[in-house]
């Protein structure tokens, strides 16, 4: 279990602390692009909203990440 | 007219934005050294910058696929809006420190001070301090009228028109205070283009991978409003889960109210 902590902590700091915020944002709209592209899903409103609500995670996940951060110092 | 105003209004606002950042620069040289070699510092960098504009602004505009040309510019308001949104949320929870104009002039004053008077007829060092930090803030600038300019034919010139009125306005309000214009709500302004980008940012990338809104461009109104509310709650969470060390608050934060920071990274 710590291994697996120890695995996907760092591996969510690289996509969206900081300036990686950026690469959490190209993998948001690279993952939509496909979802987009599937026939299953489709190119409906609901993927363009999937889009928004997913960028805007990853932008709170960030900032919540570096007030925790900033509140162990 | 609707292009004009959205173009309009976010270059505006951001460029207010930077070159209030750049005057403390150029009026803490100005102060220390003359005025003659920051204000040509700044005509310089302006030149390169209407150059960059004149040459990129229609090379964009007229040549680039209109899908893949929502695709990557979206893409890029949303980096640079996210980017944006993360900072000044983090300056309103009170993580990052508040831009300190005044204090920002003091230090260039004093390190001014510190390097001496050169000896030429001409204040080189002055100049290249002007070019640079005005060049620097200027690039910002010269994005986002490439990008929130090239959305449709009025709005290049709108982007172009708010650009140039956020120079002016900042440049005779700089002239006219002879110091730092360090009663500018900065985070403010900031969060709300931020919120303006991400908005545009996510319709474009949206609408360049296929996706059809509901409600065509009114769309833009209710991303909008979400961005707000989100950021909104952002702040409000961030705040009730950080408990900002005590910082010694300048007298300018103090009286607006802002509240002190605990140290900022940029």
């Amino acid at each position: 279990m710590s291994r697996l902590r120890g695995l996907v902590g760092p591996l969510i700091g690289l996509i969206v602390d900081d300036g990686f915020l950026a690469v959490g944002a190209l993998v948001v709209i690279a993952a939509i692009a496909v979802v987009a592209d599937d026939r299953l899903f489709g190119t409906g409103d609901a993927t363009g909203w999937a889009l928004v609500a997913l960028l805007a995670a990853i932008t709170g996940i960030s900032v919540l990440r570096a007030v925790r951060s900033a509140d162990r110092r | 007219m609707v292009e004009f105003v959205v173009a309009v209004l976010p270059v505006f606002l951001a460029s207010v934005v930077e070159c209030v950042e750049a005057w403390t620069v150029v009026v803490a040289v100005g102060l220390t050294r003359g005025w003659r070699a920051p204000l040509l510092g700044v005509a310089a960098a302006a030149t390169i910058i209407g150059i960059l504009l004149a040459v990129f602004g229609v090379t964009l505009v007229d040549r680039i696929d209109e899908q893949v040309f929502e695709l990557v510019i979206g893409t890029l308001l949303v980096l640079f809006g996210l980017r944006w949104m993360r900072k000044a949320a983090l300056r309103s929870i009170g993580v990052l420190a508040h831009n300190d104009e005044d204090a920002d002039f003091r230090r260039t004053v004093a390190e001014l001070e510190a390097s001496g008077r050169g000896r030429g007829p001409f204040d080189w060092l002055g100049f290249s301090i002007a070019t640079k930090t005005m060049l620097l803030e200027g690039l910002e600038i010269t994005f986002l009228v490439l990008t929130l300019g090239a959305s449709g034919d009025a709005s290049y010139p709108a982007a172009v028109t708010g650009a140039a009125a956020a120079f002016v306005v900042v440049g005779v309000a700089g002239l006219a205070a002879r110091g730092p214009l360090s009663r500018v709500p900065q985070n403010t302004m900031k969060m709300f283009v931020a919120v303006m980008l991400a908005t545009f940012g996510g319709f474009w990338v949206a609408e360049g991978l296929g996706v059809d809104w509901a409600g065509g461009a009114w769309a833009l109104l209710y991303l909008f409003a979400f961005w707000t509310a989100f950021v909104l709650v952002l702040v409000a969470v961030g705040r009730s889960r950080f408990e900002p060390v005590a910082a010694e608050a300048s007298p300018v934060s103090t009286a607006l109210g802002e509240p002190p920071g605990v140290g900022d990274s940029t």
